[in-house]
């Protein structure tokens, strides 16, 4: 009879734990663990983000060695390219200094968490609402570009939901254009792609595509990539269009959530 | 109390394993601690101690696991039980291909709860998405099969834990002699 009411006692106690687990009983304690905890955790994650970085980098850079020495011994110099890259350049530099006039204050986080699968894109930053960071705010790389927007918070901590996750929706412009062109879907495996472009839109491929500004807490002009093809038939109402984005999403280490200058804190 | 301080230690490593280095590593080289340390711990060590690692660790990897709706804590206690009874009721030999077995069954019910639980989430919480295992999920199967089986030899090696004891048989055993 004591030992059934024991098994009574302890499953009706784990019930009990699991609806206060729900209701967020312990949301306080949690979030005094996590702010203790934080500095571990964003000293080895950063470390690892680092080395993971360093190894992929110098991956790449034997790679790009390799591709410049094929060139050179083609005598294939394509200068349309060179010209693109000088105009990709230009407006990236042209970003650099968006934040002084922008209205915009950027509060710099680093990356404490990923979870970049197939259909989903998302990472955690050691920012939360104590930095006054809200739900939708843009999110940028050191160089600009944009990343995502922020989808959760907590006191300490955000997640953001990159351009690339399946349920991600940015509204788009041209670079050298004013008027909305379209929604920059994303579409998993480091894929986003441009879509509801007016058939008499008239864009090209290779083409800069910046955020439209078109919600509120997203300014207009940040990069999001590249057109690097268009598809849909003459006689679609709509085309569509897959974009390259110019931040490699899965080696982000540090980034900066943009909010608006107003809520910055006073000191 | 050493034992079960060390247990805490092993946990807050495994957390902090999982939390930090895992995520950040490239898709095909996100090596599981966890459940190859809760496996060889069940088999090895007193349940108290299993379960002891398991919290820590499980309550520090909660504190991070905000991507979906999840109970990791009671989710984990309920796998360490399981596996506890079958390795006291059913996979009773400490062998390497019992030890595999349990880790492989560990890891179909973290995969299957978390699911679960993440979609139970959906619908009664603020959450709008659910857990979806890694594509190339048969990976994580490898590296538990392959740590879990590094580990038991480790550990058969190093103690005398496995090593079945066969009293010689003498006469004396027999009062013959």
């Amino acid at each position: 009879m004591l030992q059934r009411y024991k098994w009574i006692l302890l499953i009706g106690g784990l019930i009990a734990l699991i609806l206060l687990t729900i209701s967020g009983v312990f949301s306080p304690l949690s979030d005094v663990i996590r702010a203790g905890s934080l500095p571990v955790v964003r000293f080895v994650s950063g470390g690892t983000g680092y080395f993971i970085s360093s190894i992929k980098n110098a991956t790449d850079e034997d790679a790009k060695v390799e591709e410049l020495e094929t060139r050179i011994q083609s005598l294939q110099v394509d200068y349309v390219r060179l010209k693109a890259l000088e105009e990709e350049n230009k407006s990236l530099r042209a970003q650099a200094g968006f934040l002084d006039d922008s209205g915009y204050d950027n509060v710099g986080a680093r990356v404490i968490g990923r979870e970049i699968k197939d259909r989903q894109a998302y990472i955690l930053i050691d920012r939360g609402l104590k930095d006054h960071v809200e739900l939708g705010q843009a999110v940028i790389t050191e160089d600009g570009l944009f990343i995502g927007k922020i989808d959760q918070i907590q006191e300490h901590i955000s997640v953001v939901t990159l351009l690339t996750d399946v349920d991600s929706r940015v509204t788009a412009k041209l670079i050298d254009k004013r008027e909305l062109i379209g929604i920059v879907e994303g579409r998993g495996n480091g894929t986003a792609v441009l879509t509801f472009i007016p058939n008499n839109a008239g864009i090209v491929k290779d083409t800069i595509v910046v955020t439209a500004g078109t919600e509120s807490k997203v300014p207009p002009n940040l990069v999001i990539g590249v057109i690097n093809k268009i598809e849909g038939e003459e006689t679609d109402p709509f085309l569509t269009a897959s974009i390259e984005p110019y931040a490699l999403l899965d080696r982000l280490l540090f980034v900066s959530v943009l909010r608006p200058s107003v809520l910055r804190p006073r000191l | 109390m050493i034992r079960i301080l060390l247990s805490i230690i092993a946990g807050l490593l495994i957390g902090v394993w999982e939390i930090s280095v895992r995520p950040s590593l490239p898709s095909g080289l996100q090596i599981p601690m966890l459940l190859p340390a809760v496996a060889l711990s069940i088999i090895a060590s007193k349940p108290s101690r299993s379960f002891v690692m398991t919290l820590t660790a499980t309550m520090l990897i909660g504190l991070y696991q905000v991507f979906h709706f999840d109970l990791i804590v009671f989710r984990w206690v309920g796998i360490v039980l399981i596996i506890i009874s079958l390795s006291r009721y059913w996979l009773t030999n400490r062998s390497v291909y019992s030890s595999v077995a349990l880790g492989i069954i560990a890891q179909f019910l973290d995969w299957g709860s978390h699911y679960a639980i993440s979609r139970a989430g959906i619908l009664f919480t603020d959450f709008t998405r659910g857990w979806v295992p890694q594509y190339i999920w048969y990976m994580t199967l490898f590296y538990d099969v392959v740590l879990i089986s590094l580990g038991f030899f480790f550990i058969a090696r190093m103690t005398s834990r496995f090593q079945i004891s066969v009293q010689k048989q003498t006469g004396a055993n027999y009062g013959i002699l």
